[in-house]
């Protein structure tokens, strides 16, 4: 099955927004470029993983990898709250996995 | 010489968020000492300091300077990387096991690790610090897996590429913005 990744990241960037709506449009919006930043290798990931090229494993371990990646690009944006971050991420990440996983 | 302040929310590396704040010393004359420092000057810039610390919450941080050495560092780590993943696009993925590629993969170590020396060089350069040491932790971790399974997917490798270039990039950026940062001085 395809998947439609630009559904998915649009669905993906609503998710972390929520996540951040107490952070205010600036947090929102620094979040949002890092992120499409990302979203090249975030879509090549989802299509790999559904066309079998990479495993389940190869896909969480890559996707920690630009987790980690994501957070010391958010490095010096102190006013934002790491927990809130990794919270926003999780959202975001959560719906990728979840087209991933309805696509296989 | 102008003094740089940034707010520490704004050192990230996007457009628009990079806000310094620039103080101007007087021009010397009558009552300058020897060193071009006013009496008054320090005491505006301290009240200056002080408010911008009081505001919002922040604390105020002389910006990293520009520094043409981690710039040219930057480069050829890309450089290493683009090297490395180029030979392992020209071998066949049946051929791919990690001894053919360990030194390469010291090659690109030894860039990285002068990348993370140059960032250290300079005071207050914490998020070009943390980038760099990301950047290493990426490259140790994809070395990792390679010699574990003895072999390296087109795939992987295309993500793996692809997000080392995205960290390089965002140093770069930093750099550009240090040097010519929007509005600044």
């Amino acid at each position: 099955m395809e998947i439609d990744f630009e559904q998915v990241f649009r669905n993906m960037l609503v998710a972390a927004r929520d996540r951040l709506d107490a952070q205010g449009p600036r947090a929102r919006d620094y979040f949002r470029k890092v992120l499409e930043q990302q979203k090249d290798v975030l879509a090549r990931l989802a299509r790999d993983r559904v066309s079998g090229a990479l495993s389940d494993e190869d896909l969480r371990m890559e996707l920690e990898a630009v987790r980690a990646d994501v957070a010391a690009a958010l490095e010096g944006l102190e006013t934002i709250a790491r927990e809130a971050v990794d919270g926003a991420w999780n959202a975001a990440v959560g719906v990728l996995l979840e087209a991933v996983k309805a696509a296989l | 010489m102008p003094v740089r302040l940034v707010f520490p929310a704004t050192r990230a590396m996007l457009p628009g968020m990079w806000r310094p704040l620039s103080i101007q010393p007087r021009q010397a004359g009558p009552g300058t000492s020897r060193t071009g420092r006013t009496g008054p000057l320090h005491g505006r810039a301290g009240a200056l300091l002080l408010l911008v610390s009081l505001a919002g919450g922040c604390t105020a941080h002389l910006a990293p300077r520009y520094d043409p050495q981690t710039a040219a560092q930057i480069a050829a780590t890309y450089k290493a990387v683009t090297k490395f993943y180029m030979h392992l696009r020209e071998t066949a993925e049946g051929q791919r096991d990690y001894a053919r590629f360990a030194s390469r993969y010291d090659d690109v170590a030894v860039e990285m690790k002068t990348l993370a020396w140059s960032a250290r060089r300079q005071a207050h350069n914490r998020a070009s610090i943390d980038m760099a040491r990301r950047v290493q932790a990426d490259w140790r971790a994809i070395e990792t897996r390679h010699r574990k399974r003895d072999r390296y997917a087109d795939a992987l490798a295309d993500v793996d590429e692809q997000r080392l270039d995205n960290l390089l990039d965002d140093m770069a950026r930093v750099e550009s913005y240090k040097r010519d940062p929007p509005g600044g001085s």
